[in-house]
């Protein structure tokens, strides 16, 4: 197949592949999910490239996907929807205090992982020192602490 | 209470607009696709994909057997195996060149004594007496449907093949 084509299914695949996989698999990265990235990583080399190790082949695939990056990137921008549709939008997942558990739920993240971050992030001690927080495009999850703690 | 009307709809102070909506519509679809990705990795260990039950194909014909993959992967190898019976000095088998033209042979078990082309075929001879197992190794070079008559001693085996890019 040509190497353009693959270069486009490739990432057009694991865009699909990983929007359906959710936030939660980007949030969370252990050294397990590390290392499954280095398999991914291995696979999608061996089905872009096939037996094909020429300089030239590594040149269009690199250009390719690096290209469609930039034009998925200029469409976003343009097309707000699009936006929405690949990257997603943040959730709020504490409001005022209050853990909103359905939509914790939803979105595959657990209380343990709020306060991780609120102690990470501020070094709060419970979840009563949280005023909001929100589950954000890339996986990780912002904690805004309540007035009097700041 | 239906499932979206369990979801949490709020007020807040923030400048950020969360369109919960959509988040609602997204694991909707974010399900689906999980079950879509089931039935791929159900589809994967079956042979949908090559390499599982689904897959293989026998063909019996006058106590000859030959085996084959249905569904094939690009350049992915895979095994034709003729078991013959009662062979009686020279085993030939004809394969129609348009058929070849679609794999690469990698390896012939045992070797050939002879081969050439003739009638749009490439005739393999090989010395054979009494039961005699013969596999040929392919790899596809082609994509989607393949298909020809493998002729084992003037017996015509019709083999068909989907082969996935």
């Amino acid at each position: 197949m040509n190497l353009v084509i693959r270069g486009i299914a490739v990432y057009l695949f694991i865009l699909i592949i990983f929007r359906i996989a959710g936030k939660k698999s980007l949030s969370e990265a252990t050294t397990f999910d590390f290392v499954l990235l280095l398999i991914i990583s291995e696979v999608t080399q061996q089905a872009l490239i096939g037996e094909d190790f020429s300089l030239t082949a590594s040149f269009i695939l690199i250009t390719t996907l690096v290209g469609l990056d930039i034009l998925i990137g200029l469409i976003k921008l343009r097309w707000k929807p699009f936006a929405t549709i690949t990257e997603g939008v943040p959730l709020i997942i504490v409001n005022k205090g209050e853990v909103l558990e359905k939509r914790m739920q939803k979105a595959r993240v657990e209380i343990e992982d709020v306060l991780e971050a609120a102690r990470a992030l501020h070094g709060l001690k419970s979840i009563a020192e949280v005023d909001y927080a929100v589950l954000e495009m890339d996986g990780s999850i912002s904690i805004i602490p309540k007035k009097h703690q700041q | 209470m239906n499932k979206q009307n369990s979801i949490e709809h709020i007020h807040h102070h923030l400048d950020l607009n969360e369109k919960i909506n959509d988040h609602i519509l997204g694991w909707k679809i974010q399900r689906v696709g999980w079950v879509i990705m089931l039935l791929i990795i159900l589809a994967g260990t079956t042979g949908i994909y090559g390499s599982g039950p689904f897959s293989y194909r026998k063909q019996i014909i006058s106590g000859n057997i030959l085996q084959y993959e249905f569904f094939l992967r690009y350049q992915s190898e895979t095994q034709i195996k003729f078991k013959l019976t009662n062979q009686t000095g020279i085993t030939r088998i004809g394969i129609p060149i348009d058929y070849m033209n679609s794999f690469e042979v990698k390896q012939i078990t045992p070797q050939p004594i002879e081969s050439r082309i003739a009638n749009k075929q490439l005739l393999y001879f090989f010395a054979a007496t009494g039961d005699a197992d013969i596999e040929f190794i392919l790899k596809p070079e082609s994509y989607l449907n393949v298909s020809g008559n493998i002729m084992v001693n003037g017996t015509a085996f019709p083999v068909k093949h989907f082969i996935y890019p």
